[in-house]
């Protein structure tokens, strides 16, 4: 049963990717990522609408992916986001310091993932209150939903939405038996998945060697690792945020809007980053463009508003946010607020080194740069975010202790994404035409 | 070396930091390879299906952690942080924590997984 559920996730995945105009490594390793999310959507789907807890999922995703790619078998070929033989870097090379630099930084993040796995196989803090708590919950207690998302536990947010439990728990009854390799793999898979889809994007449109420097910079931030091997749903929105961001920017928007549902139903902050990138969507591409991206998004949007209506309680945070309380707090705080940001800036997840240099870039190519739809969304991203620390009602200092470098490390692989796409020139060899999009050109 | 070898060349100064301080964080854990789990240490002691109690007497994020990781260990049973129901789960730092819980609200230790753990019920 864990081989069907596995295969059903890849397949559907790539085979989403795959409609939606990808091709190559990128749509093997986005599709990895696109296939776990699906996975566990549709998995709490039939949960919550069905009460099934069986293969089923599986079984209707491989039945949605054959009907997929014979819809769109042979088609879009002179369309297709990243192909091999439209790509005009696909005869460049990297040089070989950067492959042995990129893959020995791989090994060695993969090496250590796995040794703290095995010392902490609960995972972080988050993953014991939450997520996992909750696929242990959804396993034990299926039929019993009332008990899982019982408020008596309000560290455990029960109205965070399903994605991860819900795919954790489907491994576990996959498998038959409750077991930490589940959550730990899922960790895994995103992550390896994720860095090498951001790699892949960067590569398709800027060559392989800002390709492996994309790569090489996300596995150099320590906060990857970290959240990776405490099994945090942070890693899991980000890579899924980013796949959503590359097909937006390829033009691709019903499959970016779909993955940019995913990303609402995994944490309740995708849902805030799910509406920004529609917003940055009608602001580039149109409304028709909008509209596309909004159909593609309806499935986990209808799914995550019926769990909210029926089953989750209101948001602490929301439920504590009184209007009139705002307005008198939010002008006071924003040098505390942009104090933290100022921190995390310098010191990234500890040590991370890499958001003065993403800033280095921008400003030295603020003249060449391309107004590009990903930049346009991270902007609106990190207002957005800053906005959030101003309007909490807790103490915004103690919150972004605890919560302010996960939330920008949501956004971290598609800065990387965008920072490439945006600076580094798409100059193409003699002759050659660089591929276009209706969102991103060139 | 062209523009896009020196934009990869910078990152890999940028990342080296990142992926030393990972492997810092592997020096810093002492001893050697063991397995700790919250399952462990709740080993052997299984809940009907009604709503428990928890108590400790850690303080602070302490006593958080240790009545999330118990009820991460009994899910899918629902304990709730407080001594007054009919059966209650213990993880206290002082075993003779457990003791006086008892004599004060008047239950017995029905099973003890390790000296600091066990699970109690109302006489």
């Amino acid at each position: 049963m864990i081989a069907l559920a596995a295969l059903a996730a890849l397949a559907g995945g790539i085979t989403v990717l795959r409609a939606a105009g990808a091709r190559g490594p990128f749509a093997l390793a986005a599709g990895a990522v696109v296939g776990l999310g699906l996975s566990g959507m549709l998995w709490s789907a039939g949960l919550l609408l069905l009460g099934a807890t069986g293969a089923g999922s599986d079984l209707m995703m491989l039945l949605g992916a054959a009907a997929i790619w014979w819809r769109f078998r042979g088609g879009r070929d002179e369309e297709e986001l990243g192909e091999e033989k439209n790509n005009f870097f696909s005869a460049a090379r990297a040089p070989p310091w950067l492959v042995a630099a990129c893959a020995l930084a791989a090994l060695v993040v993969t090496a250590l993932f796995l040794e703290h796995s095995l010392r902490y196989p609960d995972g972080g803090w988050d993953a014991v209150a939450i997520w996992n708590l909750r696929a242990r919950a959804l396993f034990g207690a299926p039929h019993r939903l009332a008990d899982v998302f019982t408020n008596e536990l309000p560290r455990q947010h029960p109205d965070y939405p399903l994605l991860l439990p819900g795919l954790i728990a489907h491994g576990w009854f996959a498998l038959g038996t409750r077991t930490a390799l589940v959550p730990i793999a899922v960790s895994l898979l995103f992550a390896a998945a994720g860095a090498a889809a951001l790699g892949f994007a960067v590569r398709d449109r800027r060559g392989p060697a800002l390709g492996l420097a994309a790569a090489l910079l996300l596995l150099g931030t320590p906060q990857f690792l970290l959240l990776a091997w405490n099994q945090y749903a942070d890693l899991k929105l980000a890579m899924l945020l980013l796949v959503a961001v590359v097909l937006a920017s390829g033009g691709r928007f019903f499959g970016a809007g779909l993955v940019a549902g995913l990303c609402a139903y995994t944490k309740n902050e995708g849902l805030l980053e799910c509406a920004l990138l529609l917003l940055a969507v009608l602001l580039v591409s149109g409304c028709r463009a909008a509209v596309e991206m909004l159909l593609g998004a309806a499935l986990p949007l209808a799914l995550l508003a019926y769990f909210k209506v029926r089953w989750a309680p209101p948001n602490d945070l929301v439920s504590r946010t009184v209007v009139g309380d705002l307005v008198r707090r939010v002008p006071g705080r924003v040098f505390v607020v942009g104090h933290g940001f100022g921190a995390q800036f310098i010191d990234f997840g500890t040590w991370g080194l890499a958001p003065p240099f993403v800033a280095l870039c921008w400003i030295a190519r603020w003249r060449r740069r391309k107004r590009t739809l990903s930049s346009l969304f991270l902007a609106l991203a990190i207002g957005a975010v800053f906005a959030i620390y101003l309007a909490t009602p807790n103490d915004p200092v103690e919150q972004m202790k605890t919560s302010l470098d996960r939330l920008l490390f949501q956004l971290w692989p598609s800065i990387i994404y965008s920072t490439a796409i945006a600076l580094a020139p798409a100059a193409a060899p003699a002759g050659a035409a660089p591929p276009r999009s209706a969102a991103d050109p060139a | 070396m062209n523009g896009r070898n020196w934009i990869a060349a910078a990152a890999l100064l940028v990342a080296l930091p990142g992926v030393l301080r990972d492997v810092s964080v592997y020096f810093w854990k002492a001893g050697p390879l063991v397995s700790t789990s919250a399952d462990d240490r709740f080993a052997g002691l299984s809940l009907p299906d009604e709503r428990s109690g928890f108590f400790t007497d850690a303080v602070g994020g302490w006593a958080d952690r240790r009545y999330y990781e118990a009820a991460y260990a009994l899910a899918p049973r629902v304990l709730l942080p407080r001594a007054d129901l009919r059966l209650v789960v213990a993880d206290v730092e002082r075993p003779a924590s457990i003791e006086r819980l008892c004599a004060e609200r008047r239950l017995h230790v029905v099973k003890r997984a390790s000296p600091g753990v066990a699970l109690l019920e109302k006489d």
